[in-house]
């Protein structure tokens, strides 16, 4: 019987080996499941590696990196010992950047939206498109409000890229909306009207550095890789640090004097010490004579800023910063340290004029662009984009703009534009209404009262965003288009933030993209012919920019996507530059370009815009975890097992008197908002702050790691009108991002 | 007593292929005639076990609203991280990331016979739909019960089945907890079949 079953079974097996022998089966019923190819069979596979030269895109540093690849799988990523940027090291930033390109949780297609409805909670209702479906419904959408309310009803909220900026310009609307206001547009300012006639630069000589200062800087702890290996360097040379801050930041914790500043008052402290070092004749006078404009006015400027002044201000006594400026002007070389969002950054309406002092102060002491200090950027020829790419012209566009950014004297002639006042010309139509945008890699949770943009964004019938995880701003969007991550692209980068000779940093991919994905650049183009725009992007390629970069640098594509470091260009010694692209050819202690735009040429105390009050009794400060990137990290396994919450940082005796005890929760309220978090108590922060780190309070469930903890910073933060920035009257245009009350209680 | 065995090859073949194309991509009503004609092929009986997924489907496809459904369904379930991941390596890894071990291992297995997936595939080596494709290709293929088995037990049931137990139980699935209660019960069929068909060989 058996003999039988089985000769049954072999009958059954054979037949339908000899139906499928003339074909596959599968295949044949047209389903379109993965296919399989033929691969040399391996009986024994042995492993198979390779290191691929690479850099990073966390942040802006573009460190060199070489990735060990395994069979196929990124193992490990280690610092290229040959970049003057990395020296064979990276942060953690950049280590755990495996765990985003193996997150499933990234997008994978284009999608779009079903659900017309918009906001927190609210599901999209994302369906797969295909990346044809994608391109031709932003397109109807764009060209429907250019249609009806004119081309600038579209917007543009990204940083500046040229492919983009191109489109934008054959688009003809006037709306690129970036985030510097929030970040460092009064760095920017004061470096363009004092030094540069450009942006501010960002290469710190800090291992040279002596006696290294910082208003709020926090060097460490926003943990730019080459920038902590030049404060550990140079604190192991016997630099001293001191740093002045309302909280015990993580270069706070390193400094030889941490002195808790009253916070928006360091520009006091600032003018205090320029009395101190001219008064006493402290400065370096042949730097000073060869290289600055305007010091004569600075004697009869400072006259009143004595230390005891500064003293009733800052609440940080006299001798202490007499003696500190001393210091800092004794000590040789010595700089003040300024990295965005610090006391200098955006932070309060003062903010721009302490900027301008801090020029002052290091051009005093010699070290602006001298090793030891802050240098300027030493780079490659870059190519014109239009010579690249010849273009027809644009068309003619409004000036006015939705942020009214085109108001502001000297920030406008940069591309960049206001977070904090954007809402109020959406919600208002102030100058006109606006109806779409394309959005790349801003989150929701960047703005100012992020709500508020919630629902300014709501106001417009279409949004495209482009993105690699369903941040809150993608579960925002009509059209998402996912781009891949930097592991898996090619590009150049010059690293602005650390180049003491030119070298550029080239990439190729270092696995295939995982998923149907597009390069940004790819997109644009790929938008523009949807949108009839294509003869504005003839030949255009990323591939194509990407070699004229480095054939305007001596090299091409070709010889360097196989270079065995991935590097391009040689050590050469540093020289400090004589001359400074102002219109006195010096370093303008003076501004004369601050006087022609109206502002003081010199940065006269201005208190900052809002003190606590009875209701409001605390000062508000925003920090960030050091391994944590904004809000784009939160998802990432590593970095959220490092730091995975967010809290309402309180000083331990005032939480004690508060009955405040540490993990309660709290309400942080300001005018605008409140948040609820944990306390978490600590002696490290003045008695009348509250500190929250940034990153936090994600709502999107697309973000499976991220959604629901902590609490947005942001929210607290209040936007403003066209009319609140432009009364400000503040070069920089800065969003004020700490410059309000806020109260504490308990939950 | 020996049970008497009634095995379809091509039943195999179709219900494998069929699986993977439920997990490998959302369907669109232009999907229906390929769907159809896959039904048919079956035999009556399989074709019977089928019926509420195949009636569900057509209805699903039939009409624009009710496609965008099942299609916002299909995001939910398999693309957006509120579903589930159809990735061996998450299930499988002590971090849920892709492209783990489990990758590398079924990458390997795949080498071992020859072959590799097509290049221009978006989904990797261990997703769902492309082991379930290798199995019906080792059905095509001839390759011997014991490899069949094989593979079966070493990758796909290692892992798929806690997956489609979830689905079968997400807030979000619909038609997709009628195809996921499906595909388990015809992998614990298959692993039955597999190892009886062996005893009797």
């Amino acid at each position: 019987m058996q003999s039988t079953k089985k000769s049954t079974f072999e009958m059954d097996r054979r037949t339908f080996l000899k139906t499928a022998a003339g074909g596959s089966l599968a295949a044949g019923l047209g389903l379109g499941i993965p296919r399989f190819v033929h691969a040399e069979q391996q009986s024994v596979i042995e492993p198979q590696s390779k290191v691929v030269n690479t850099f990073c895109s966390v942040c802006g540093g573009g460190c060199g990196i070489r990735a060990h690849v395994v069979d196929g799988r990124v193992v490990h990523l280690e610092g290229n010992p040959d970049d003057q940027a990395a020296e064979g090291r990276l942060c953690v930033k950049a280590y755990s950047s495996i765990k985003t390109l193996y997150d499933p949780d990234r997008l994978k297609y284009p999608m779009k939206r079903t659900n017309p409805q918009k906001g927190e909670g609210v599901d999209p209702g994302f369906i797969q498109i295909s990346w044809e479906e994608a391109f031709q419904l932003t397109a109807e959408n764009f060209q429907k409000a250019i249609d009806e309310h004119g081309p600038e009803s579209i917007i543009f909220f990204m940083r500046g890229q040229d492919f983009a900026n191109r489109l934008r310009n054959a688009i003809g609307t006037p709306n690129h909306v970036a985030h510097q206001s929030t970040c460092f547009t009064s760095q920017v300012a004061s470096w363009f009207a004092q030094v540069t006639g450009g942006g501010r630069p960002y290469v710190y000589d800090l291992e040279n550095c002596k006696y290294i200062m910082g208003f709020g800087f926090d060097g460490l702890g926003k943990s730019k890789n080459m920038h902590i290996r030049s404060i550990t360097r140079a604190l192991a040379n016997n630099a001293k640090m001191v740093i002045l801050d309302p909280y015990m930041s993580v270069t706070a914790r390193k400094a030889h004097e941490w002195i808790q500043i009253k916070p928006g008052t360091d520009l006091a402290f600032a003018l205090a010490m320029i009395h101190v070092i001219v008064s006493e004749n402290l400065f370096d006078a042949s730097y000073v004579e060869d290289m600055t404009f305007g010091f004569e006015y600075l004697a009869d400027f400072a006259r009143d800023y004595t230390p005891e002044w500064a003293a009733e201000i800052t609440e940080v006594p006299a001798e202490d910063i007499r003696r500190i400026a001393r210091e800092f002007a004794t000590t040789k070389p010595a700089h003040i340290f300024t990295h965005k969002r610090d006391a200098a950054g955006p932070n309060y309406a003062n903010s721009t004029r302490l900027a301008q002092a801090i020029v002052i102060l290091n051009a005093l002491v010699g070290t602006i662009d001298r090793e030891g200090g802050l240098l300027l950027k030493r780079s490659f020829p870059t190519p014109s984009f239009d010579e690249v790419f010849p273009r027809p012209d644009f068309p003619e566009r409004r000036k006015e703009r939705i942020d009214a950014w085109e108001q502001r004297e000297i920030m406008s002639r940069f591309t960049n534009g206001d977070f904090a006042t954007v809402a109020d010309g959406i919600l208002n139509e102030k100058p006109y209404p606006t109806k779409a945008a394309l959005v790349r890699k801003y989150n929701l949770l960047a703005f100012p009262e992020a709500k508020r943009m919630e629902e300014a964004l709501k106001k417009l019938d279409f949004i495209a965003v482009c993105e690699i995880y369903p941040s809150e701003m993608a579960m925002m969007a009509d059209v998402v288009f996912p781009e891949p991550y930097w592991l898996e692209t090619s590009g150049v980068s010059e690293r602005d933030f650390f180049s003491r000779y030119p070298q550029l940093a080239v990439r190729t991919p270092v696995i295939e993209p995982q998923y149907d994905t597009k390069g940004f650049s790819a997109i644009i183009v790929e938008l523009a012919k949807a949108m009839n725009l294509g003869h504005y992007f003839e030949e255009a390629s990323g591939g194509k920019w990407n070699n004229a970069i480095l054939e305007a640098a001596g090299t091409t594509w070709d010889d360097m996507k196989d270079h065995p470091t991935g590097l391009w260009g040689d050590e050469k010694p540093f020289e400090g530059k004589t001359s400074f692209n102002t219109p006195s050819g010096k370093i303008e202690l003076f501004s004369t370009v601050m006087e022609e735009n109206g502002f003081d040429p010199l940065p006269h105390w201005r208190p900052r815009r809002e003190e606590p009050t009875a209701d409001y009794p605390f000062h508000y400060l925003i920090n960030r975890p050091p391994m944590h990137k904004m809000t784009e990290s939160q998802n990432n396994r590593l970095i959220m097992a490092l730091y995975g919450e967010n809290h309402a940082i309180l000083n331990d005796r005032r939480a004690a008197e508060m009955g405040i005890r540490e993990g309660d929760e709290v309400y942080v309220e300001s005018r605008v908002a409140k948040i609820k978090l944990k306390a978490k108590l600590t002696a490290g922060i003045r008695h009348d702050c509250v500190c929250v780190f940034h990153g936090f309070g994600h709502w999107s469930q697309g973000l499976s790691r991220a959604a629901g903890i902590g609490a947005n910073d942001g929210d607290l933060i209040p936007s403003m009108t066209h009319e609140e920035m432009k009364a400000l009257h503040d070069p920089g245009a800065g969003a004020c991002m700490l410059d309000f009350p806020v109260k504490v209680y308990r939950a | 007593m020996v049970m008497v065995m009634n095995v379809n090859y091509q039943d195999r073949v179709v219900q494998y292929a069929l699986h993977a194309r439920f997990f490998y991509d959302q369907l669109l009503a232009k999907d229906w005639p390929v769907l159809q004609n896959t039904f048919e092929a079956m035999t009556p009986t399989c074709r019977q076990a089928h019926q509420v997924i195949r009636t569900e489907i057509e209805k699903a496809l039939s009409d624009k609203a009710a496609e965008e459904k099942l299609r916002v369904e299909y995001a939910h379930l398999f693309l957006l991280p509120e579903g589930v991941k159809m990735y061996a390596s998450v299930h499988q890894s002590s971090e849920p990331l892709l492209r783990q071990k489990a990758w590398q291992q079924v990458t390997k297995r795949y080498k071992t016979h020859g072959l590799k997936l097509e290049p221009d595939e978006y989904h990797p080596e261990d997703h769902a739909s492309v082991e379930l494709s290798f199995m019906a290709h080792l059905i095509e293929q001839g390759e011997s019960y014991e490899a069949q088995l094989d593979f079966l037990q070493k990758h796909v049931l290692i892992w798929l089945p806690g997956v489609l137990q979830k689905l079968c139980t997400h807030p979000k699935a619909e038609i997709y907890r009628l195809v996921s209660e499906r595909t388990l019960h015809f992998l614990k069929e298959e692993e039955q079949l597999l190892m009886q068909l062996m005893n009797m060989e």
